[in-house]
């Protein structure tokens, strides 16, 4: 399965101050911290290490249908500069981040496996729909795919599972 | 404290994070943070560091966890302030 978050980092400086006291202590674990006190940019760190939470949330909640603000119970940990895991209980998913300009996008998936099912983009006989929980879905000329949709700020992006 | 007074405390602090202005005018106990507010997620912990100042409480991540709408947010602020 997928999910991804987008963030726009110019929007975010302006509407978000993680530095505010008790920000990170509800949203990062010790460990997270520490790679954004040792980053040599900090914001691109903190928006980077919370999308991959949130893009890994949109692959729990499509399977579990349950909302929660837990960001705690997922645990970031990096495999090189904008990729990396994110372990939620005994489950590891994947992600990978790109960022470009003002525009920090992250996709997560379920396993390694789904990386080359990858699509990035909405083609344009493509329908996006949602079921009751939210949950998105791309609709094409044959099926119906998961997928998922962020937007924020000036961005918006849209990924789906070629299956 | 009675819910009449909880309620109007609670919209005042979710106000400044509210991108639907509409939603926010008809606030009740069913309003949900993120879908009709329209609050961006990394601005919820914002509004439960907000509620922690106001009312001088501390919110665990097991009572967090369910902040996503004003009657779980008005359950937690009763439950803490019940505590001894």
């Amino acid at each position: 399965m997928i999910g991804n978050d987008v963030i726009d980092l110019e929007l975010a400086a302006v509407e978000s101050n993680w530095r505010r006291r008790g920000y990170l202590d509800k949203l990062f674990s010790p460990a997270e911290q520490q790679l954004i006190t040792q980053a040599a940019d900090q914001d691109r760190m903190v928006w980077l290490l919370w999308s991959a939470k949130e893009a890994a949330y949109k692959i729990i909640h499509r399977d579990t249908r349950q909302r929660a603000y837990a960001p705690l119970q997922y645990e970031v940990r990096l495999s090189g500069a904008d990729a990396g895991f994110i372990h939620y209980n005994d489950r590891v998913f994947p992600f990978r981040t790109v960022v470009s300009g003002s525009c920090l996008h992250t996709v997560a998936v379920a396993s390694a496996n789904w990386w080359p099912q990858v699509a990035y983009r909405l083609q344009p006989a493509e329908v996006l729909l949602k079921d009751e929980d939210g949950v998105p879905f791309i609709q094409d000329t044959g099926h119906v795919r998961p997928a998922s949709v962020s937007h924020h700020g000036v961005y918006r992006e849209t990924v789906s599972l070629q299956i | 404290m009675d819910k009449v007074t909880l309620l109007a405390t609670i919209k005042e602090v979710v106000a400044p994070y509210t991108k639907n202005p509409e939603a926010l005018a008809t606030l009740n106990e069913d309003t949900d943070f993120i879908r009709d507010l329209k609050i961006n997620s990394a601005n919820l912990v914002d509004v439960v560091l907000d509620v922690e100042e106001k009312f001088n409480i501390v919110i665990d991540n097991d009572s967090m966890e369910k902040m996503i709408n004003v009657r779980s947010a008005m359950e937690v602020v009763e439950n803490k302030l019940a505590a001894p």
